[in-house]
């Protein structure tokens, strides 16, 4: 699991022990207790009452939802195409495994979990969209756009442009102005109930998040570590072999479903214009190129063994699915490698902080590999400091220990610690004196220290152990939890001498 | 006579519409229920190291906080969407609908723990009314 994870589970626990989100945990707003709660909350929401109902650990409750979501989601996605085409949905089914290969698997193992959240919205306001036959269609397609805007905020932007495509699409197919004006009827007061639905939190993003993630837009080409069409290996061409059949579809046939899967594909490169937030929709690109790739195959496969089989019944379909998905899963299958963030040494050491320190206890963490994804470290449900890495090396250069590291508050400096009134909040991170967030601090102040005994750089697991040695010869210095990856110290009287000014030379 | 033969008639058709709703939901409850099991025997497969009461149970919350309210708010629709579809669109709404209600709840000052209970029979109750009225007004 990556940072993304931590963040949301977090967050999910401390609506669970606190019972709303009306403000952010203390830990992760640098020890305010007022900073509003500014992140988009169904997820959190659902998996805290989830927790409670079932009695299961946040961290298996998300997850299992999260799963669950997933699967639907997929179903759902399958459901919209099987409007258009049955057979077609069926063959488009085995590309949706690649879900499960890496990279398009981040989205689960590096805690995208808002986003898959936000798909099975997004795919349930595509349904309505396409249903015209329901009568006061607008309550739903305004809740599940409201849905998609508080689960994952930048795909709101979908909402217009799929409502747009589908008034286009079916405009051209039916010429029928009335119809046109209905539409838009509906459309138009879906997105009144949205808005309604979603005030309080557009007043969030528009007045909290100045200089916050939505901010962002630059171009971004995909890095080593995001979902590329690459990732598809040699299937890559039997999409674009499918790309190309469905414009017969969506232009001959005028099909919304082909339009809408272009657009959805299409969407994962609007990192390359501008759009940074984009590269999420790329790790739901098997679901999205699904058919596309189901077109391909049933130009390529079905209708030459069609051609081929006098009598061909919707049951072969199904079984031809399943060969290809065999096909699919078993090319496609890796054992995950590893732990992530988290093993089972620095949870318990972490939990024993959670379970142990006092409530406003300040915690000191000096280097861990995963630690510069800092909201591990919110696992303590502590306010947290993390040393600077440069300023370590520096002294290991200098072959001295030093009472005055240079520190960093962890926390989400998206919203600068916003608090007050959510219409005219107000700043902790620019209220408050700059060296409160960074720079160089007594180490003799703080009420516990971290430090991890084994690191991929030898040399600083070693700065480690020394640091925590000169530490505890301070006999108030009290050595209170240790494991084979680290251990904990508590200073029973933070703010006394505990260090010479100069530092300790090592040799 | 004319008026007690026209009432006879409209009682009638009463309780034949009641029939024919209470054999669609005792059809859709099976339907339910089998579902249910399905996902818990899904749910001992792969975790099968696991005590089956705690399975029971994640099945249970699920089903009740995010697929029943949902599902039962979409019965509205339901002579135009197929049982499997609005199963899926249930689950879609359920989340949703908990999500959004617990969140202003908990602004207003309503620990979420209540809301375990509350919103899926606020949920239930919203759709027995609205189809009551209905299918009154049929």
């Amino acid at each position: 699991m990556a940072s993304d994870a931590f963040w949301d589970l977090n967050l999910a626990q401390w609506i669970k022990d606190e019972g709303n989100y009306k403000y952010e945990p203390l830990y992760r707003c640098a020890g305010f207790n007022d900073c509003i709660g500014f992140m988009p909350p169904i997820l959190y929401h659902a998996t805290a009452i989830f927790s409670l109902a079932s009695g299961l650990e946040i961290y298996d409750a998300i997850y299992i939802l999260i799963i669950l979501i997933s699967s639907l989601s997929i179903l759902m996605w399958y459901f919209i195409i099987r409007r258009f085409d049955k057979k077609i949905a069926m063959l488009s089914l085995p590309l949706t495994f690649f879900l499960y290969k890496m990279f398009f698997l981040t989205v689960f193992t590096w805690g995208k979990w808002k986003f898959i959240t936000m798909q099975i919205f997004l795919f349930a306001f595509i349904w309505i969209l396409l249903a015209p036959e329901l009568k006061k269609r607008y309550l739903l397609l305004g809740i599940f756009a409201a849905s998609v805007f508080m689960s994952h905020v930048a795909e709101i932007i979908y909402i217009p442009i799929l409502a747009i495509i589908y008034l286009a699409v079916t405009y051209f197919k039916e010429k029928d102005t009335k119809k046109l004006f209905d539409r838009s009827k509906v459309l138009a007061i879906a997105a009144g109930i949205a808005i309604i639905i979603s005030s309080y939190l557009i007043i969030i993003i528009i007045k909290v998040w100045p200089h916050g993630p939505i901010a962002t837009f630059q171009n971004i080409a995909p890095t080593w570590d995001k979902a590329v069409m690459a990732n598809f290996g040699i299937v890559v061409w039997i999409i674009i072999i499918g790309a190309l059949f469905g414009l017969y579809f969506a232009f001959k046939k005028t099909s919304n479903e082909v339009f809408f899967a272009y657009f959805l594909a299409i969407a994962g490169f609007a990192n390359l214009i501008g759009f940074a937030f984009a590269f999420h929709a790329r790790y739901y690109w098997p679901i999205y190129m699904s058919l596309l790739f189901g077109i391909a195959i049933y130009f390529i496969l079905l209708l030459p063994i069609k051609s081929i089989v006098k009598v061909w019944r919707l049951e072969y379909t199904m079984i031809l699915s399943l060969i290809i998905a065999g096909i699919v899963i078993y090319s496609i299958y890796q054992p995950l490698g590893n732990d992530g963030l988290m093993n089972s040494d620095r949870w318990q050491l972490f939990n024993w902080i959670d379970h142990n320190a006092e409530k406003d206890a300040k915690v000191y963490f000096f280097y861990g590999d995963t630690f510069s994804q800092n909201a591990i470290l919110w696992t303590t449900k502590r306010v947290s400091y993390l040393a600077n890495v440069g300023d370590i090396v520096d002294s290991i250069k200098n072959s001295t220990l030093k009472r005055y590291y240079k520190l960093e508050l962890t926390g989400p400096t998206d919203t600068q610690y916003a608090y007050g009134s959510i219409f005219s909040p107000k700043f902790h991170l620019l209220e408050t004196n700059q060296s409160y967030f960074s720079g160089k601090s007594d180490i003799c102040s703080f009420d516990y220290y971290v430090f991890e005994k084994a690191s991929a750089q030898p040399v600083l697991a070693q700065f480690n152990i020394a640091m925590g040695n000169e530490l505890l010869k301070n006999n108030w210095m009290q050595l209170v939890a240790n494991n084979q990856l680290g251990f904990i110290i508590k200073n029973t009287q933070p703010g006394k001498d505990c260090f010479p000014k100069e530092g300790v030379k090592i040799g | 006579m004319a008026k007690k033969k026209n009432n006879d008639k409209t009682v009638n058709q009463e309780i034949k519409q009641n029939m024919k709703i209470a054999s669609f939901v005792k059809k859709e409850t099976l339907i339910m229920s089998i579902l249910f099991f399905i996902g818990v025997f899904i749910m001992k497969i792969v975790f099968y190291n696991e005590n089956i009461f705690v399975i029971l149970r994640t099945m249970l919350s699920f089903f009740w906080l995010f697929v029943l309210p949902g599902f039962a708010l979409m019965y509205y629709w339901h002579e135009k969407i197929n049982f499997v579809e609005r199963f899926l669109l249930g689950v879609a709404l359920s989340l949703a609908i908990i999500g959004i209600i617990s969140y202003y709840l908990g602004l207003v000052g309503f620990n979420i723990k209540y809301d375990i209970l509350l919103l899926p029979l606020v949920c239930f109750a919203v759709s027995a009314f609205v189809l009551m009225r209905k299918f009154t007004k049929i």
